[in-house]
């Protein structure tokens, strides 16, 4: 299933890439092209994380913003379908 | 979504191994007040907690426990390695060593399995949450019987940081009652359960 909230949707499939890569990567730490992937997964990863968090709010607590307010604590959370 | 970083988040460096000492600090991995009860504890509450603020404290403290977890298991871990088979005798380790030889298994001192019985998540905010206190207050209790028990600096200095996190979650779940309280019924605090009831229109 898709998530409505597109930057979301980018994390989860930037996520899932980076997941997986790293479990082939586990057990196979020498491969060059699986960790050509990887770091290439990675920085999508990261450009994706970047997006969702500018534009809703903290997937981290280290990225959590707000000078009156810990943005972190905020509703909706993920099992609450939250930004999906 | 979790992920983990690869780090304790206090340090553990044992240099003399103790497999008499790991039995009884195993308590604290899969005992009646162990670091995985309380993981489960608060990480099962979490969805049905009806504000923010609870809902946040139980994600971060339910991680923090997992953290803690890891650090009681490379306790265990550190004490057991390299036994001989001399020193499992001795040391009456053989008889979670029968069974598990020196992997980690969570379990009682006594030698009670883990069972999820050892916690609750009741789906009442004033219930849980005084559930959480208690939780913390028991740990502690478990922490200072280990320190009572151990004079070897390396694994008390550890145990020590667990016992000060107990008093630290103990406060914010206090915290965490009184933000819950104050968005209640102040005439009667039980008047309704937030997290199952809708309070009447006609109240």
């Amino acid at each position: 299933m898709k998530c409505q909230n597109r930057y979301l949707q980018a994390v989860n499939e930037a996520g899932f890439v980076l997941d997986d890569a790293n479990l082939f990567l586990d057990t196979h730490p020498c491969c060059e092209n699986a960790l050509h992937y990887y770091h290439e997964a990675a920085e999508r990863y990261r450009e994706a994380k970047k997006a969702y968090t500018k534009a809703c709010g903290p997937l981290y607590k280290l990225d959590s913003d707000g000078d009156c307010y810990h943005d972190w604590v905020k509703d909706p959370w993920p099992w609450e379908g939250g930004n999906c | 979504m979790w992920v983990y970083e690869k780090r304790l988040q206090y340090p553990v460096k044992i240099t003399q191994t103790n497999a008499k000492l790991a039995q009884v600090i195993i308590s604290q991995f899969g005992g009646p007040d162990g670091e995985l009860a309380a993981s489960q504890r608060y990480l099962s509450q979490r969805y049905t907690m009806p504000y923010a603020e609870c809902k946040g404290l139980l994600t971060d403290i339910g991680t923090e426990e997992l953290a803690h977890m890891e650090i009681v298991c490379a306790i265990v871990y550190q004490l057991t390695k390299n036994l001989s088979v001399d020193d499992i005798k001795a040391s009456g380790f053989d008889r979670y060593y029968v069974d598990h030889t020196t992997a980690l298994w969570p379990t009682a001192a006594a030698g009670i399995p883990f069972n999820a019985c050892e916690f609750q998540s009741k789906g009442d905010v004033i219930t849980d949450l005084v559930e959480d206190m208690a939780a913390e207050q028991k740990a502690r209790t478990t922490y200072d019987n280990i320190l009572r028990l151990i004079h070897d600096e390396e694994i008390c200095d550890p145990i020590r940081y667990l016992r000060q996190r107990e008093i630290v979650h103990f406060q914010r779940f206090g915290e965490a009652l009184t933000i819950t309280q104050d968005r209640l019924d102040s005439k009667n605090f039980y008047a309704f359960n937030p997290e199952f009831d809708r309070p009447s229109k006609n109240c």
